[in-house]
């Protein structure tokens, strides 16, 4: 086991269970302030001057540790980060001082518009470099460093020459960021190309995993009898999620984790049990590195 | 790959194929397992175009439902090839969506549909403009009658005024509640003030001359001036409109008209 990394800036997120700010269950948040270690909110649904969304998560941020996820830097792709998109990043992170501050690994923009889906990128040495470099941009603007998220696949390309646990040890090696570990990422990854799941899980570096990501996903059965994942956010977290998930926190220790729901959106007590359920993980490994059977009331 | 390949050329092709779907799946990817390549490369197809549809969708609801969702969905393609977004927030593409369906030819009969779309870009712009505390109206009662003619009023950063050739306001009300919509009573046009002055969206009907008011005290009339492009409609009253203006908490600022005292001093 090892400690979390020192990626925190703002005010820290524990490692607890979070949950993804709704905006229809903000109302309910703020009048019952129920025990959720952390909010994690989309960073693009909160780059207005102003309005509801704007006040919903200013008020949150006074009563929680925050998250922020960000989805459109496309830091895969082939140009930096935009620099004004990079500049309202910096502006939230700045009002709303997140705990922790995490990208992806893939690309969403070519030069002249933004594509809107997080799209792959190759395994190579070219990518890696490109990479890191519009890594190391953002750390730089925003004084810190972030947390990158393993990608969910469908395709890959040809040109792959590492593995992808191999090439996101480098990535954190060559830039000093974290990494995000969705774990429901790595078994669509891993069963879409007929891979096993913990040759992606197991090697990742413990020390740089700063925070883990838990989700549904939908299987559709193809014409061929083969099964295809998609990562769609719209169900409780599958069972093999969660044996994934008490491996992994095992071997790393605690760490903050979120349950992410974004399609068909349940009512909050839905979202409250699940994240109660990563708790009990969490409090399982507790127990196991206090070395003890503790009895609990 | 061809020698002279950029770096970009990878991406460019990809993007291409995504955007295309008459384009074969690009030479550079593979799957593992084996199976149909296309069938996972149309998730990333779809993808790109339906995190548009449902911003449009989530922007422009009473439109889509004037429509139909179809119809909406391939108006929302075509418009995203003539318009293709720019901004990675999701939420603020399509303050153009207006426009283009006014000049949609298969809506050339029905300029309502567009005339809604103006409404609810205008409700989705004040949803997210800047924060401002408005003045409350007693304001106006230590002013000096000859300095307010010549003040000038700083308006909330969230209003916004459409003036549509139909009863697009009295539409959009109607698709508001459970029951289905009944036409309005009096097809004509409407002059329409939106803003946000605190957490809630407010919508106001205006007068014509009320909207050339408030028209141009938005570009930076004195209060006399803009009093004076009302005029034309003889339902115009300032004494009436002006403090509508500020229980309705339009007005952010209250600046003062120059008197000959004041030189020297600056705006």
């Amino acid at each position: 086991m090892s400690p979390p990394p020192v990626l925190s800036a703002g005010r820290p997120v524990p490692a607890g269970a979070g949950l993804s700010l709704k905006p229809q269950h903000g109302a309910e948040i703020l009048a019952t302030r129920p025990p959720v270690a952390f909010f994690e909110i989309h960073a693009e649904n909160h780059m207005a001057a102003g309005g509801p969304m704007m006040r919903l998560v200013d008020r949150i941020a006074d009563s929680y540790p925050l998250s922020v996820h960000g989805v459109g830097l496309s830091l895969g792709g082939p140009t930096p980060p935009d620099r004004a998109h990079l500049a309202r990043l910096s502006a939230l992170v700045a009002r709303v001082q997140p705990g922790l501050v995490s990208e992806h690994i893939a690309w969403s923009a070519v030069p002249g518009r933004i594509l809107g889906d997080l799209l792959p990128i190759p395994y190579d040495e070219t990518s890696l470099v490109r990479l890191a470099a519009h890594v190391d941009q953002v750390q730089t603007a925003l004084r810190r460093p972030i947390l990158m998220e393993n990608p969910s696949s469908y395709v890959r390309f040809r040109a792959d020459r590492m593995a992808e646990p191999d090439f996101l040890a480098e990535l954190v090696a060559r830039t000093g960021c974290g990494l995000l570990v969705d774990v429901t990422n790595i078994l669509i990854s891993a069963l879409n190309h007929t891979a096993d799941p913990l040759a992606l899980l197991d090697p990742l570096p413990a020390a740089a995993i700063g925070e883990i990501h838990l989700a549904g996903h939908a299987t559709v059965t193809e014409p061929d009898g083969g099964r295809l994942l998609i990562d769609d956010h719209g169900s409780p977290v599958p069972d093999a999620v969660w044996a994934l998930y008490r491996r992994l926190v095992t071997r790393t220790g605690p760490r903050p984790t979120l349950i992410e729901w974004d399609t068909d959106v349940p009512a909050f007590p839905v979202l409250a049990a699940e994240a109660r359920r990563a708790e009990a993980v969490l409090d399982g490994v507790r127990d196991t590195q206090s070395g003890g059977a503790h009895v609990r009331g | 790959m061809s020698a002279d390949d950029g770096l970009a050329a990878p991406f460019d092709r990809f993007a291409e194929a995504l955007l295309d779907p008459g384009l074969p799946v690009p030479a550079d990817l593979v799957r593992g397992g084996g199976g149909d390549l296309a069938r996972r490369f149309a998730i990333h197809r779809t993808g790109v175009r339906r995190v548009w549809r449902e911003a449009l969708a989530a922007r422009f609801p009473v439109t889509e439902q004037l429509v139909d969702a179809e119809f909406f969905a391939a108006a929302a393609d075509l418009f995203l090839e003539a318009f293709p977004p720019l901004s990675p927030v999701v939420g603020e593409q399509g303050a153009e969506f207006p426009a283009f369906l006014a000049s949609f030819p298969p809506l050339a009969d029905l300029p309502l549909v567009a005339d809604v779309a103006r409404l609810e870009q205008a409700i989705a712009e004040a949803s997210t403009a800047a924060e401002a505390a408005p003045l409350p109206l007693s304001v106006l009662a230590g002013e000096d009658p000859a300095r307010l003619a010549d003040a000038r009023l700083g308006l909330h950063p969230s209003v916004r005024l459409v003036e549509t050739a139909t009863p697009a306001r009295s539409v959009w009300h109607a698709h508001q509640g459970e029951t289905p919509p009944a036409a309005p009573a009096d097809w004509q046009g409407e002059h329409t003030l939106i803003l946000r002055p605190d957490t809630d969206i407010r919508i106001a009907a205006l007068g014509r001359g009320e909207a050339a008011f408030v028209a141009a005290l938005r570009t930076g009339a004195a209060i006399a001036t803009a009093a004076a492009a009302g005029q034309s409609d003889p339902a115009f009253a300032i004494g009436a409109a002006l403090p509508a203006l500020f229980t309705r908490g339009a007005v952010v600022q209250l600046v003062p008209g120059i008197l000959p005292s004041d030189q020297g001093l600056s705006r």
